[in-house]
């Protein structure tokens, strides 16, 4: 490509990624606890006649 | 370590061809066998002193060197690299399209009168022509080309217009949306 004539030199650091970065896999969330409605109700217990 | 000059890339025009990798489609360059990948800046190596005679090589250096011509190419003016839309190079040969757009430079720079060398790029903005120059080569759809670089994770465009004319892409890229 026919850019022209040098002028001069320098160095560019982006403050931002220049490159839109594939994102790291987001670890498995481990299943949430179960909510008090969800929660097993135990069995009532009754007095043996 | 010194400061940078510049904590903004540059942003240039560049011509690509578009080759078929695979399942996809991929940006290459227009002269040299490099690919550019999606997600990943493309980084420079000196092609001139691998591909030179041993005995006419150049001493290593990290891209670009003033006294050598690597790096990554751009121009400042859209109409420039619209040039490399009607030419034709040895890589036509595997490539569907060619396809035109904004490229960030960063690393260390050589600013022309008329564009930039790089260590560093990766495309900002790809424009698709709506049809590729004349030649007799193979082409792919537009909107299948269109589609398949928006794995570049940038703004895909389509060109509307059937000309090739550096001038009126120029116009029909709106003229200097890369210096806004």
């Amino acid at each position: 490509m026919e850019i022209g004539d040098p002028e001069r030199t320098y160095t560019v650091e982006p403050v931002e990624d220049p490159v839109p970065r594939e994102r790291p896999s987001e670890p498995a969330e481990s299943p949430a606890p179960p909510s008090p409605a969800e929660e097993p109700i135990e069995p009532e217990r009754v007095q043996a006649p | 370590m010194s400061a940078p000059d510049y904590i903004e890339p540059i942003v240039g025009w560049r011509t690509w061809l578009v080759v078929r990798e695979g399942e996809g489609f991929r940006l290459r360059s227009v002269v040299y066998d490099a690919l550019w990948l999606p997600r990943n800046e493309l980084v420079a190596s000196c092609l001139r002193r691998a591909l030179s005679f041993p005995w006419r090589r150049r001493a290593a250096h990290i891209p670009p060197a003033r006294r050598c011509g690597c790096g990554i190419y751009a121009a400042r003016e859209p109409e420039e690299a619209a040039s490399y839309l009607e030419g034709r190079s040895w890589g036509d040969a595997l490539s569907v399209h060619r396809v035109i757009g904004t490229v960030s430079l960063w690393g260390r720079t050589i600013e022309y009168t008329r564009g930039w060398r790089a260590s560093h790029a990766y495309p900002k903005t790809i424009y698709v022509p709506a049809t590729r120059a004349r030649h007799g080569l193979r082409a792919a759809p537009t909107q299948e080309v269109a589609l398949a670089l928006t794995d570049y994770a940038v703004p895909v465009e389509v060109l509307n217009t059937d000309s090739h004319a550096p001038e009126e892409i120029a116009a029909a890229l709106g003229a200097g949306a890369a210096r806004d």
